[in-house]
């Protein structure tokens, strides 16, 4: 059978570059991360830089300018943020656009593409040292509202509270949003600097994805990335994940109360296990049974069984050893959810979910991946998370180790993942 | 089995009407192991009033109903269906829109199993007094979970503004009361009214075998009993032109206000212009002035009037149609009356050569990116298809459109009393 990913990387003009040709796509695919440690002291500054960036670069120094730009390119879609992984904070910027082999008299499109993302990312507007002031003051109220509209988010306050709880004084942590305090002192130049010692210390790497020819992509990076990033570069090559975790407390419960009608019951525990771990798979399972998705213990009881919420589920990070069991109940059902849910997982630990179970779950799991695999996003995501969990795994050692997974090793990862912290957000006036 | 080349994008659509009414479409992509499908009908959250099949007079249903059928069609007298497609590898899901409700799957195990399953799930209704009732607390819940969110709420205030009685009013999931009071007889009465064949629409598309798989669905067909296709007869209240409340305002706990203003179709426009020109040119108009590329975003976003969540979409319907854009807002009263004056502004403009082009390339190339997701092939073509058109035809149809025409539309895209504003404020 046909592998299923054919990744080649080289290393050219101080990036790695990786090249996944796929002719099941339409578009092609460009995705530029730039990857540092999360510090306090840093992260309101990189949740920022996105969006500076974004508001336009020497040669398109406005909005109006790069989107025409990118309308000329077919419409390209250009997205840039920043993100938390593990205790990493990753700057990405992609950008997809239309193959030019489904439109006529196109040859361009590619080149184009690579010239504007290297544009936008290593050609900004910035004079006398600085970030345009004006943008900068923009785009920091621009923080401000997103910090506080987060607020309003109730499911995403509720995991933030129960980060906040479980990791006090941890890097993991630090919210990858950033921090309305930070704000005020956050100047173009200030902002500058940020951006100077990303580029010399920051590890970066560029993934294509598409109807692409290796070789012809490697000559248009090498021309269009020269001397983009310091040739002196200093990169913090730190592969595996920062295991350095806080022992798992037990069972402490948070209460705290906002207007609301819907209460959000949020569980946090630790895995103790981590992507590249020899157990990570049974990890994967042993989530799946318990509240992975509709055919989930968590699911179909305190759903299904019990009509207790709309939604009821578990997640885990796979770089920090987290796990999360979430839900949205009536506030007076608090006792008798976290209850069942309590329940649910001692099942597990006691050996009660049937070999269906088991044998489905390790199904949807391999499915799920083979899906997303078949999507541009979804390729980098996996081969991205291979890199920075250090693991050599290919697609189809992934699948195997899936389905190597036994009983005995859902029932020993339910008993090594323990429950750390209660965190229930709820109304204001008991019921 | 019709075969239809699209050669311009690379795909092949088979087509067959089955004999019980059922529209069929298969779409089979090489080299990919996914395959999605989605089982459609053309009953949404709108269709309220309708005359019963084998009835003769006019029924008005709960708020609520078709959302609620969604649910309950998984449950059945011995199993779920839910688990069902999950024992056979594959994740299912469904949703309910304004218009219509779709009960999908994606798998790369056991397709033609799971084709069946899908049949036969969304065609053996089994709904008791007791899953009815059991089933409320969950709705509920999924109810009070979106009370809680402001974009939700704000996005339902503005339809209320919009419209006077037309069913896009009123919310697709219903109100904590109307969901209470929904009972067996109304989910039986409903499934029997639109879930028939011939009301509904089947599309595949993926990596599998196309002669093969319409086999395995006419197999299937034909081996149940079917009354023949009757026409659904829906009423609506005739809709004013005009909006029902120029200014709605929503007073809930919030740390950032909102602010949503939507622009009501013209009901004449709607009956003399088609829906397809409708559906390209409001779009595009919208994407044009209010896009980063376009003249207003760059000075709303630096004055601060607007900020990253700046959204704008438009939905033009069979019988209605309408155009929103919103955004978080220090000053909701600032940020309405700044775009509605631009909204008045715009019929005096004419769009030049040069951003009619850009325009055009725009819409292509965001068609074409869509078109490597199986589901978004899957859901637009459906939803083209039940209005007459064909998604995988628009392309040339965008690179037809003139300067002309689309300047002509511009001139009565836009007026006052068409235009309603919802706010949401910190109480």
């Amino acid at each position: 059978m046909k592998a299923l990913l054919h990744e080649q990387t080289v290393d050219v003009c101080g990036l790695k570059l990786h090249l996944i040709p796929s002719k099941q796509f339409k578009t092609a695919t460009i995705s530029l991360k730039i990857k540092g440690e999360l510090k306090r002291d840093t992260i309101t500054s990189r949740s920022l830089l996105p969006m500076v960036l974004r508001q336009g670069s020497k040669t398109y120094p406005n909005t109006t300018l790069l989107a025409e730009r990118l309308d000329d390119l077919y419409g390209a879609a250009l997205s840039l943020g920043g993100m938390k992984r593990g205790t990493y904070h990753i700057l990405e910027t992609s950008l997809e656009v239309a193959n030019q082999k489904y439109i006529e008299n196109e040859d361009t499109i590619l080149r184009d593409a690579l010239s504007l993302l290297k544009e936008i990312v290593f050609v900004p507007k910035i004079e006398n040292g600085a970030f345009d002031k004006e943008i900068v003051e923009r785009e920091k109220e621009t923080i401000r509202q997103r910090l506080r509209s987060l607020l309003d988010d109730k499911m995403s306050f509720a995991n933030m509270r129960l980060i906040d709880e479980m990791f006090a004084g941890h890097p993991y942590q630090i919210r990858a949003e950033g921090y309305e305090s930070d704000l005020d002192d956050i100047t173009g130049e200030t902002l500058y600097t940020t951006y100077q010692q990303l580029l010399q210390e920051d590890e970066v790497d560029l993934y294509l994805v598409g109807d692409l020819d290796m070789s012809e992509v490697t000559a248009l990076v090498s021309e269009i990335f020269q001397d983009v990033l310091p040739e002196n570069r200093v990169r913090t090559t730190k592969h595996a994940a920062v295991k350095e975790n806080a022992a798992a407390r037990k069972q402490i419960e948070i209460m705290e109360r906002q207007k609301l009608q819907q209460a959000k019951l949020h569980i946090g525990y630790r895995t103790n296990t981590t992507f590249g771990d020899p157990d990570f798979a049974a990890l994967q399972v042993f989530n799946s049974v318990l509240g992975g998705g509709p055919g989930s213990k968590l699911f179909l009881n305190v759903r299904e069984k019990h009509s207790l919420a709309y939604y009821v589920g578990s997640g885990f990070d796979s770089l920090q050893d987290l796990l999360i069991i979430y839900s949205g109940i009536a506030p007076e059902d608090y006792e008798k959810a976290l209850q069942i849910i309590r329940q649910e997982f001692e099942d597990i630990r006691s050996d009660q979910f049937t070999d269906q179970e088991l044998n489905e779950n390790k199904t949807m799991l391999i499915n799920g991946f083979y899906a997303d695999m078949e999507h541009a996003h979804g390729i980098i995501d996996l081969t991205y998370m291979q890199q920075l969990g250090g693991s050599t795994q290919t697609p189809e050692e992934t699948v195997a180790a899936i389905q190597a997974v036994s009983r005995e090793d859902v029932v020993r990862m339910a008993h090594k993942v323990e429950e750390d912290t209660v965190y229930l957000l709820t109304s204001e006036v008991s019921e | 089995m019709n075969k239809k080349e699209y050669q311009t994008i690379d795909e092949v659509i088979y087509s067959e009407v089955l004999d019980n009414g059922l529209q069929v479409f298969l779409l089979p992509r090489a080299n990919v192991r996914n395959m999605y499908a989605t089982f459609v009908t053309d009953f949404g959250g709108n269709d309220l009033s309708f005359i019963p099949r084998g009835g003769t007079e006019k029924v008005t249903v709960p708020d609520g109903v078709a959302h609620f059928l969604e649910h309950k069609l998984f449950e059945k007298e011995d199993h779920d269906a839910f688990q069902e497609f999950m024992n056979q590898g594959a994740s299912a899901n469904a949703y309910t829109s304004a218009t219509q409700t779709a009960y999908l799957f994606s798998t790369t195990d056991n397709k033609e199993q799971n084709v069946k399953t899908l049949l036969d799930f969304v065609q053996a209704p089994y709904f008791s007094d007791e899953t009815v009732e059991k089933e409320k607390g969950i709705i509920v819940q999924e109810a009070q979970m979106y009370h809680d969110q402001p974009d939700h709420r704000v996005s339902v205030g503005i339809q209320e503004a919009m419209y006077h009685h037309h069913g896009v009013r009123n919310e697709v999931l219903g109100t904590i009361d109307s969901i209470q009071s929904i009972t067996k007889e109304d989910l039986y009465t409903c499934y029997e009214t639109f879930y028939h064949p011939s009301n509904m629409v089947l599309f595949i598309a993926g990596g599998f075998d196309p002669e093969r798989m319409m086999e395995v669905i006419k197999e299937n067909q034909n081996g149940k009993d079917f009354a023949p296709p009757e026409e659904i007869i829906r009423f609506t209240e005739p809709e004013p032109t005009a909006v029902y409340e120029a200014e709605k305002t929503i007073s809930m706990p919030v740390n950032v206000q909102k602010s949503a203003i939507g622009i009501k179709e013209d009901m004449q426009q709607i009956a003399s212009i088609p829906q397809v020109k409708r559906v390209l040119l409001n779009g595009m108009l919208l994407d044009y002035f209010f896009g980063k590329s376009g003249p207003f975003y760059n000075d709303m976003y630096a004055a601060g009037l607007i900020d990253y969540s700046f959204n704008f979409m438009s939905n033009a319907e069979r019988d209605h149609g309408y155009s929103l854009i919103a955004s978080n807002a220090e000053n909701p009263d600032a940020f309405a009356a700044h775009i509605k004056e631009l909204l008045l502004s715009i019929k005096d403009q004419k769009l030049t050569e040069e951003a009619f082009t850009r325009m055009k390339k725009r819409k292509i190339g965001t068609l074409i990116r869509g078109m490597n997701e199986l589901e978004v092939i899957a859901d637009n073509y459906v939803w083209y298809h039940n209005r007459g058109m064909d998604y995988l035809q628009l392309i040339p149809i965008i690179q037809e459109l003139t300067l002309e025409e689309t300047n002509a539309y511009i001139e009565q895209w836009i007026t006052e009393e068409r235009i309603a504003v919802c706010k949401v404020i910190a109480e």
